[in-house]
Order: C-alpha cells, then structure tokens, then sequence
C-alpha cells in the first residue's frame, strides 16, 4: 500500500457534542442535511429512527447517545453521515460537519486513553488539527451490534 | 483436466444445468408410472438433460458431476433402447442419483471432493444387471481414444463406445481449435457442446492444453486443440456442415473402431459421385497453420477403404477409479456457506427469466415515463392547472402499469413447488407402506417469486405431515372400507386477489379429543379453557409452539417442530392457515397467501404524531366506540382488558402501550371523553383489537426491509415510505400479539351470560344491523338480507318525480326510505347518509337512513302485533329501546309497485317453467316474510307453513309440486324435529331434500337434528348460504 513518499487521505471532520471527529471520506457515501427521521418505538436507545434515502430505509444512530451522551433535539446544523455496514446504508446523526481536511497518514497517531469518557474503541486514531484534535471514528466498532443490542431483545 | 476457472462459463453452466435438471423428477415419476408401457420421447428428454450436464462437467474438469452423470446416462440409455424396464427400483436408484447430481452441482466449487461412490455403485450395479452377459464387462473397461497419427487423445467407456455406435450413428472425433473455430467465432466450448448435443451423442471432450506445450500467443502457426468425441446419424460428408468444422479436423470410426479423416472419406464419396465440382470442404489454404502432425496425418490418409497406418484399437485398459488431484476450489466462487443437505440452489437464484412481452411492455412504459417527464417538466413553466392535472393523471397511470409490469415479470406459476412434492409423497409413501396418490391442481396458479421460493418447506411439512399422520396404512384404510390409495390434493386457486393453496387428505383425520389430551398433558391450557372450545377452535392449537402431535417422534415429522414453524413461517409471508379435519374422513389444510409480498394494501393509522402501516390481510373489521360507551363495552377479565363485540369476548391492547414496551398496560378509559378506535386484526389462530388514535387510510405501500440494528424487534413487520416520502414502520400483527402475551380470551361465564346462553340455546337469535333516522325511532334490518352498506354523500342522491336514485358505479341504484312506507318520521337529512343495499327482485335496491347504530345479536322475541304497519313487520326491544324491524321486502313491494307486479309475472313464468317449490315451515311471521322474500327473489315457488302440522298438510295435498323442505326447529304444536321425523316416515319423501333453518346453535342440536333425516343445518338469514344450499340440493338431490 504505501506508495513512494506519502499517503494522504480526505478526512471528514465533524462536530459530536464537544468532540471532533473525523471519517475517510472514502467511507462516507453521502451526507444528508433533511432530517426526516421517524421514531422506532422499542429499538434501542441509540437508533434515533428510520428514515428513507431515495426509496430506501436506512437506520439512523445517534452518535451522541453512543457516546453517552444526552439526545438533543434536532436542528438546522445536525447532519446524517450515510456510510455502509455490514453491506447496508446506515446513518449516522451529527451535530454538525465541519471540514475536510488533506492529512498524511502518518500524522495519525493511535489512541492513549479514552476521551471525555467515551469507550475509545470507537476510534482508530487521533489527528491533530491546526485547531485540536479529531478523534477518527471505527465506524465498525460503532455501529456493532454490542451488548447493548442484546438487552432490547425481548 | 484442470478445472477451468472461467467465472462466467462455469456460471451458464450451472444455470443451465439447473435449468435441465429441474423438471427431470417428476419425469422419473412419470417414467415409472408408464412401467413397460415407456414413453420413449420422455426418457429420451431425461436422457438429453442428463446428457447436457455430463456434456458441460466434462469440459469444465467438473469430473464427479460427470461421472455420475455418465451412470445415469447409461442406465438411461439401456432403457431407451428398450433394453431395461423401468421399475420403481430402477427409478429409486435414478432419483438418488438425480439428488446427489443436483447436490453436486449446487455445490459444485467443491464438487470433486465429494463422496459420490455409493450413487455410483448402485447406479453401476443396476446398468450391469441389465446388460447382456457378454457385455457385462464393457462398463468398467475403457478404451483409449487416438488421433490416426497414434496420438493419445483422451480414455472413453467401452460401453458408451458401443452404445453410441447403435442404431446406426456413426462415432466422429473433431479436433476444434479453441482459437480460431471457437473464441474467433464469438463462441465459447460450451456452445460448441450443445450444438453437437442438438444433432447428436457426446461422448467426452476435452480441451488438450497439453498438445500446446510453451505457450507462446504470438505464435500464429500455434492450436489449441479441443477434442470432442460424439456420434451422430449424419454421413461423413455431412458432418462438417454440422458443427461447423472444416473436414480436415475431423475423424470417424468404423464398427472395429479404427480411426479415419473424414476429409478422405467424403472425397471419396464425392469422387465416386463423379461430382467435379471443387470440393468446398477442402482444406483452404491458410489450414497450412496446422500442427505437422495433423497435417501429415491428411496427406498420408487415403480413401476409406485403405487400412489407417496404425493400428488404433488398444487393448481395453482396466479403469482406474477416478480420484482426482486437482484442486477443484475455484477462487471464483466462495463455497457456500452451508453444506446442509438440503440443497439450495442459489445460484438460480440470482437470474431471473422474463418472457419477452413483459420486457417490451416495460421498455413502452419507460418510454411513456420520459414522455410524461417532458410534459410535466413543460407543465411547470407554462403553469397551467388543467395541463398539470392531465400530467399527473398520466404519471398515476402510467406508474400503476408500469408496478403492474413488474411485477409480472416476478410472477411465476406455483407449479414450480407443487411438482417437487410427486417425489416426496412417492418416497414417503414406500417407505411408510401406504398408497398414496398426489392430485395437483392450478399449478398455473402465479405468484411472486419470493413468495414462491418461501412456501416450499412449510408446504412441505405439511404435505409430510399428511402422508406421515394423516393418511392411514393399507390395513387401517381396508378395515375403514375405503379405497387402499388415498387421495392427497394440493391445489392452488385465486380467490379475492389472494392465493389459496389447499392440502386435502382423506386419511384418519385428527382426533380433538386427542388434541385435548395432549394440551392438557403439556400444560398448554386448563380443562376448564378447553371445554369452553369448538372443535376448530381446539384443532387450532396445533399451531401453538411447541405442540406436536405425533405419538412417537419418527423420522419424518414429529420433532416438536412442526405446525407452529409452519404458521409463524406463513405469517411472516402475510398469509394466514385454517385447519378443518373429520375423524376417518380427513384433513383439509388451507392456506391464504397474498400475491405478492412486495407491495400490499395497508391501513395506515396513527398513534400520537406516529404514523403506523397494518397490512390489510391482517384486517378484520373496524369498530369505533363512542365516546362514553367505552366503559359499557371495555372491561377488564383478569388482567386482560377485553371489549365485547356481538357476544364474543375480543382482547384489546392500545398501540401506544405496545410502543412504550409495557405488557399488559391498563387502558384508561373513563378519561377519555373521545370515540375510541379499534381496528380488529387476524393474529391466526385468534383476532384482537388494537386501539390506536386515528385511523388515516389506505395506502398501497412498498415493504421495505428494516436494517441489522432492527431486526430483532417484533413489533414491526418492515418499514415502508409514505406517500409524503417520509418513512413509516409496518406492525407485525403477530408479532405484536406474542410480544404482548396475548392469548385468546375465553368466555368468562359469569350468571348473566349463561342466561343469555340458556335462552339462546331455547330461542331464536340473529345478526340485527341497528338504524336510525335522526329521531328516537330505532329501526332494525336483518343483516343476512344486506348485501352492503354505502356511505354517501347527500348530494349524490337525486331526487326526481317523486324518485330517489344515487348514481354510483356507472348505473343508477333505486333508493328508497322507510316513511315512503311506513308511518314515521321523516328521515333528518344529513351531510353523509347511508344507503343500504339489498337485493329486490333479481336487482339492487337501497334504503336510505340517517346513521348506521350498530350490529347486535339479539333474541328474536318479536312483537309481531303491535306496531304491525306497512313495510314494518313488528317490534323488538333491542338495547333497552323499541325497535321497528323493517320488511325490506315489504318496503319494495309498496314502493315499487310496478317492480312487484313484474315479480308476480316473472312468477308466473317460472310456475309455467315448472320452477322448483320450496316449502317453507317457519312460525314467526317476520323470519318468514324474509326467507320468502329472498327465496322468491332467487326464482323460486313458496309455499309456507306456519308449524310442523300444517307443514305436513301442505306437503300431503301438494305432494307432487314440492322439491324441497326448509323448516324452522323451534315451532309449536309440531316442532322441525318432529315434522322431519314425519316426512321421512313417509316412503316417497325418502329422497327430500330437508334444510333447517335455526339460530340454535350447538353440536348437540345439530346432531339430533341430522339423526332426524335433517340434510343441512343453517343459520337462518344466511342469504347466500342458504340459497346455495337450495341450489345444490335441487341439483344433486340427498347426498346419501
């Protein structure tokens, strides 16, 4: 994979509570700015709903529950991040998008700890910003149906 | 052989092979039907399909799918040259081996691995029995295929050497280059194989990357040779035409089987012919390219005749057992994940054929589409309404079709599932020793394909079932005086834009005593519950989770997963399962199944600012309690909130307490000053009420799957999007009904209830449809009298000379009101009245009425003195007020004069027709008037009677005219009972046909009843029942 010299990749920065975050924009087919999004009664806290995407349902999670979070309404800046798991379009509900930014790749740096109390294996990485850092989201980690998913089976 | 990796090859391949291999089961089936008697062109297109598949694997070194294709095929071939009869153990061994060839190929990435040797053996074994004793030896030996030049080309059987040389066909090589005759050629080997296969025999192929040595492209002189070894009926002149080749590439054998060029003999021929004409199969000039060999192999031949320069026939080698090295796990395919034994074809799966005419109807709707794009794009900048209007028209139009089209194009006839199951009920049959025949029925019966590919394994359970429990064995059968071989029918047919698919036996039926015991004995449900239970209902808890019948856990069914695995599988399809069974007579199954899963009817309603879909095939009824009547109608029986609806107990659960996730949440009712929604939905084996906020409308909507994080939630059902494109969640019926713990209620019996019942059982009681016109007057209408009911709007009824006619549906509907007649008030007019139809004198009449009240159950305690007036016929106390019961026809007679006296003409015709009579004995005036009304209606001559003593003396003086009986049960001086006992004493009433007419309900009445030489049981204002009942009596007469 590494090429000659560099290798560079688009990060998508975006807002989650009080935490930057950051995503190849490879991983990010879209990035939604209508809010439609229908309530699911009995699902799991995390899913904020359903919503469609041109004739398709996608599951929408909210970012900042996952996090640990408390839900807020929403409004103009939030944003619904569309990316593929597991073979199919899910969403993921932002409080805003920032920026995209050109980074090497070595300038990643992996986690120390956990930040602001979030589980840190929902990030592959850190990236130091001329304004902070950005945490980059394993949207893998995230969206994994984990324990969590288990106690809303009934 | 290497495996040949070529993803799209190997993919037509085991399409193909599917596709040949598909319907060759049932043709087994058929063969071994036929016996002796063979239908030869059938087991030659088994033999063909066979042959296809063994062609293929061949070449694309799949060599386990072609060795055992190759058993088959010989077996097959002896027996269509009339060598070998087909008997069900031949046929057995064919089906065996047919499974394991379809297993195979399904699998085949992994094929040459697997274990085919037992297939193999019997399949051999049953070839060698067969043979003559001198060829015995020709299955195992194989002889070595040369070009003339000596050149070892591949090994082929002796026998199917020999075989292929019968009848005449004559065995050709052909040496094919894969460069320049076939890839050039826009060809792959593939097509090469089946044009042969269409003219001839295969015998073996190959492609000899061996012959090419270093492989250099560039290399124009370079042949990659690909060999194929067939026989054909087709003279050595003719052959190259046939497949294309130039004759120099081509090589016959003669019965001793010496090779010789082709390209010698038909010059030969030619030159015998004396025909100067230039050879047009001579090598041109640029075959100069062939490999020395070849070439040297032409020039050195000389005609026919001449000996070949080497001796080509070796000596039979022993064959070695095939076991292959290569490695047959094709990067290009993933092995399939499950190596389960039932195999799943999926690559079929993934191709879909569509017959030409639906892709043309689908190409001209696309085509309107960008049309009416266009136009609406235009309609936009010229901002014209009428324009716009005519633009969506066509967009509705034109999506409606194009839905349409598509869809068509899913659709695929049931056909498909329903033959498989030949070969199911055929081994289970043998294996329990019993006779079963398999009828099938409307396997042209279309349905979308995922629905299809769906109803395969509950179908299946149940058609094992069946045959397993069902169907009894011979002796049990013989010792029953019935027929040794049972009937088992399957039958699909379309009934109201749903499938109904049927599974019939006439074996020993299921006991619901047996049912009960076992209920008990699991702990299912209390003796208590069960007695409060109906025979149908008790069958029902078949499908409980958990429940299984058969004594003993066998092989076949039995594992305590059964009938309820069957319903929730059929749910989740939206389909719905009835169960009817007689002890000794059988058991019918039936299953509704809607058309298409993809898009359905749906009920949208709404709970707070949620909206919710309810598919319509779960939809029962709607029922609205009015504000301040919830507390009468919802109580609470243990737990349970329950509302009563026409006497029976029905549980409730409000959505939004489904939605919070509570079970078993107390309706608060009393606070609620607004009508509550109920909407009565089918949870299968029992219907609910779910109240919910509004009831919206009915959409049509798409189901749309839920993603990974939903799935596991039980309360919906998918999700769909709205016609104002936003997203909305589709209610699992039964889902709901499980996640809610929701159990059929039974009937609490408290004193008050069993008085009602006590009375029941002595009483007459009916369905009344409750009326009014604005006023305090009440007004009741037998509901079995009323076809529908309309709600309209007052402007739609045009008044005219005195007239009352509603346009609808393209004609005009005569509508009458009940103070034309009678002497009441006159109706309040309302902004949306209703109109009740019914049916007067063979056509639609209306009444129209201020408010639709209710439907009650009542006991028919009618006052026919009182209030007797014109087009009333007398009086009940019904919800605690006086209710007028209103003669519909009474009504129509004195509004409609002229109507009546075409009646009484039409009356007179029929008695000249000789019309069937009816007598008709019922005590009560009203259900009388009424039962004559619609028998007349039907085109019948009455005659009534109002007891069992009168009855008699009408049937005495007018013996002769009287074609049938309908009697009441509860009559004085002589009640039905009675007065059937009477006629059938008589000898030439032997054969009337004798229907009573009750509201008694109960088994033991009814039995009583039958014992008496009652034909039919009904229910007294069942229209169409009744009339249908009538009908097939006249025609059929007494069944027995």
């Amino acid at each position: 994979m590494k090429r000659n010299e560099q290798e560079w990749m688009e990060l998508t920065i975006f807002q989650v509570a009080d935490v930057s975050c950051a995503m190849d924009i490879l991983n990010i087919k879209e990035i939604i700015k209508h809010l439609e999004i229908t309530r699911v009664h009995n699902a799991p806290p995390y899913i904020r709903g359903v919503a469609s995407l041109r004739g398709e349902i996608i599951t929408v999670v909210d970012v900042r529950e996952k996090f640990g979070f408390d839900p807020i309404p929403l409004n103009e800046d939030m944003r619904i991040i569309v990316t593929s798991y597991r073979g199919e379009n899910t969403g993921l509900l932002v409080d805003r998008v920032l920026d995209v930014h050109m980074v090497d790749v070595d300038a990643m740096e992996p986690l120390a700890s956990n930040i602001n109390g979030i589980n840190r294996d929902f990030f592959s990485g850190i990236y130091k910003m001329e304004s902070g850092l950005a945490a980059v989201l394993n949207t893998e980690a995230l969206l994994q149906g984990d324990s969590k998913l288990n106690e809303h089976v009934r | 052989m290497a495996m040949i990796e070529d993803d799209e090859i190997v993919r037509v391949f085991i399409e193909e092979s599917t596709e040949h291999l598909d319907g060759i089961e049932s043709d087994f089936l058929e063969i071994e039907k036929d016996g002796a008697n063979m239908n030869v062109d059938l087991i030659n297109k088994v033999f063909r399909a066979i042959h296809s598949v063994k062609g293929g694997a061949g070449f694309l070194g799949l060599d386990k799918i072609k060795e055992l294709a190759h058993e088959m095929e010989n077996l097959l071939n002896l027996m269509r040259n009339g060598e070998l009869i087909p008997t069900p153990e031949i046929i057995s061994i064919l089906l065996s081996g047919n499974d394991k060839l379809n297993e195979l190929i399904t699998h085949f990435a992994e094929s040459n691995e697997m274990d085919i040797a037992e297939e193999v053996v019997m399949l051999k074994g049953a070839t060698t029995a067969a043979l003559p004793d001198e060829e015995k030896d020709s299955v195992e030996i194989e002889e070595k295929i040369c070009l003339p030049n000596g050149y070892h080309v591949f090994c082929a059987k002796k026998l199917e050497l020999d075989q292929a040389q019968k009848a005449g066909r004559i065995l050709y090589l052909a040496e094919f280059d894969l460069l320049r005759d076939i890839e050039r050629k826009n060809k792959t080997p593939l097509d090469i194989i089946r044009e042969i296969q269409q003219a001839g025999q295969l015998v073996e192929s190959k492609v000899d990357v061996d012959a090419i040595g270093t492989l250099d492209v560039l290399n124009n002189n370079m042949r990659i040779p690909f060999y194929v070894l067939f026989a054909t009926v087709l003279e050595q002149d003719l052959v190259g035409k046939l497949i294309n080749l130039d004759d120099s590439h081509i090589y016959y054998f003669n019965k001793e089987r010496n090779i010789f060029p082709v390209a010698a003999a038909s010059e030969a021929a030619e030159e015998l012919a004396e025909n100067l004409k230039e050879p047009e199969v001579a090598s041109p000039a640029p075959q100069a390219e062939t490999p020395p060999e070849s070439a040297r192999v032409i020039e050195e031949s000389k005609p026919a005749e001449a000996a070949p320069e080497v001796p080509k026939k070796t000596a039979p080698v022993k064959k070695a057992p095939v076991h292959s090295e290569k490695k047959a796990a094709s990067k290009t395919a993933k092995p399939p994940a499950n190596t389960a034994k039932e195999s799943h074809p999926t690559f079929v799966n993934e191709t879909l054929r569509v017959n030409l005419k639906d892709l043309d109807t689908l190409m001209t709707l696309a085509g309107e589409l960008v049309l009416t794009r266009n136009q609406l794009l235009q309609t936009r900048n010229q901002n014209d309404p009428k324009e716009l209007e005519n633009a969506i028209q066509r967009v509705d139009l034109i999506t409606s079709e194009l839905q349409e089209a598509i869809m068509a194009t899913r659709m695929q006839p049931i056909g498909i599932v329903f033959n498989k199951f030949q070969r199911v009920v055929r081994d289970l049959s043998k294996k329990l020793n019993k006779k079963t025949e398999l009828i099938i029925e409307g396997e042209g019966v279309e349905m979308d394909k995922t629905i299809i590919e769906a109803i395969g394994d509950p179908l299946t359970h149940l058609i094992r079932n069946s045959v397993d429990h069902g169907i009894e064995d011979i002796e049990t059968r013989a010792a029953l005086g019935k027929s040794p071989t049972a009937i088992l029918r399957l039958s699909a047919l379309h009934e109201a834009g749903q499938v109904v698919i049927k599974v019939e036996d006439d074996g020993g039926g299921i006991d619901p005593e047996k049912i009960k015991t076992k209920a008990i004995e699991k702990g299912f449900i209390s003796q208590a519950e069960l007695d409060e239970m109906s025979d149908n209902e008790v069958l029902k808890l078949i499908f409980r989770p958990g429940f299984s019948m058969a004594r003993e856990v066998t092989e076949i069914s039995g594992r305590g997963v059964g009938m309820d695995v069957v319903f929730s599988n059929l749910s989740k399809l939206g389909g719905t399962i009835d169960i009817q069974s007689k002890v000794n007579v059988g058991t019918t199954i039936s299953i509704k199944l809607p058309l298409t899963l993809a898009i359905i009817p749906s009920l949208i309603v709404r709970v707070d600012d949620d909206r919710f879909a309810l598919p319509q095939v779960n939809l029962v009824e709607l029922v609205r309690v009015a504000a301040g009547q919830a507390a009468n109608k919802i109580e609470k029986i243990d737990n349970a909130v329950v509302m009563r609806l026409r006497g029976a107990l029905l549980p409730l659960i409000d959505l939004r307490q489904v939605l919070q996730g509570k079970q078993n949440g107390f309706i608060n009712l009393e606070e609620n000053n607004q009508a509550t929604n109920i909407v009565v939905v089918n949870a299968g084996s029992f219907n609910y009420g779910i109240i919910v906020d509004d009831l919206l409308d009915s959409e049509e909507i798409v189901v749309k799957p839920l993603g990974i994080h939903l799935h596991h939630l039980e309360t919906y059902a998918g999700a769909t999007i709205l016609g104002d494109g936003r997203a909305a969640l589709i209610l699992d019926i039964v889902g709901i009904s499980k996640a809610m713990k929701l159990k059929p209620v039974k009937q609490k019996q408290d004193e008050e209830e069993k008085q009602l019942e006590n009375l029941l059982g002595q009483k007459d009681s009916q369905s009344m449809l409750l009326l009014s016109n604005g006023h305090d007057e009440q007004f009741a209408i037998p509901l079995g009298l009323v076809s529908r009911i309309e709600k309209i709007r007052k402007e739609d009824l045009a008044e005219t000379s005195g007239r009352r006619a509603l346009k609808y549906r393209g004609g005009t509907l005569v509508v009458l009101a009940i103070e034309d007649v009678a002497p009441v008030k006159p109706r309040v007019e309302t902004d949306t009245p209703y109109v009740v139809v019914f049916k007067y004198g063979g056509k639609e009449v209306g009444v129209v009425v201020s408010h639709i009240i209710d439907v009650v159950d009542f006991l028919t305690d009618i006052d026919e003195d009182t209030f007797r007036q014109p087009g009333i016929v007398g009086s009940s106390i019904i919800m605690d007020q006086i209710t007028l019961l209103v003669d519909l026809y009474g009504l129509a007679a004195a509004a409609m004069p002229e109507r009546f006296v075409e009646l009484e003409e039409e009356e007179q015709r029929a008695r000249v027709h000789k019309k069937s009579t009816i007598l008709i004995v019922e005590d009560s005036k009203f259900f009388l008037n009424q039962i004559k009304g619609f028998t007349e209606d039907a085109g019948y001559n009455v005659v009534t009677a109002l007891d069992g003593v009168e009855g008699l003396e009408r049937l005495d003086s007018m013996q002769r005219e009287i074609d049938l009986i309908l009697t009441d049960i509860e009559m004085p001086n002589l009640d039905g009972i009675g007065f059937t006992r009477e006629v059938r004493a008589k000898e030439e009433f032997r054969n009337m046909p004798i229907l009573a007419l009750t509201s008694v309900a109960g088994d033991e009445a009814e039995k009583v009843a039958l014992e008496a030489g009652i034909d039919e049981y009904l229910i007294k204002l069942d229209r169409e029942k009744v009339l249908a009942n009538i009908e097939n009596y006249l025609k059929n007469g007494r069944q027995n």
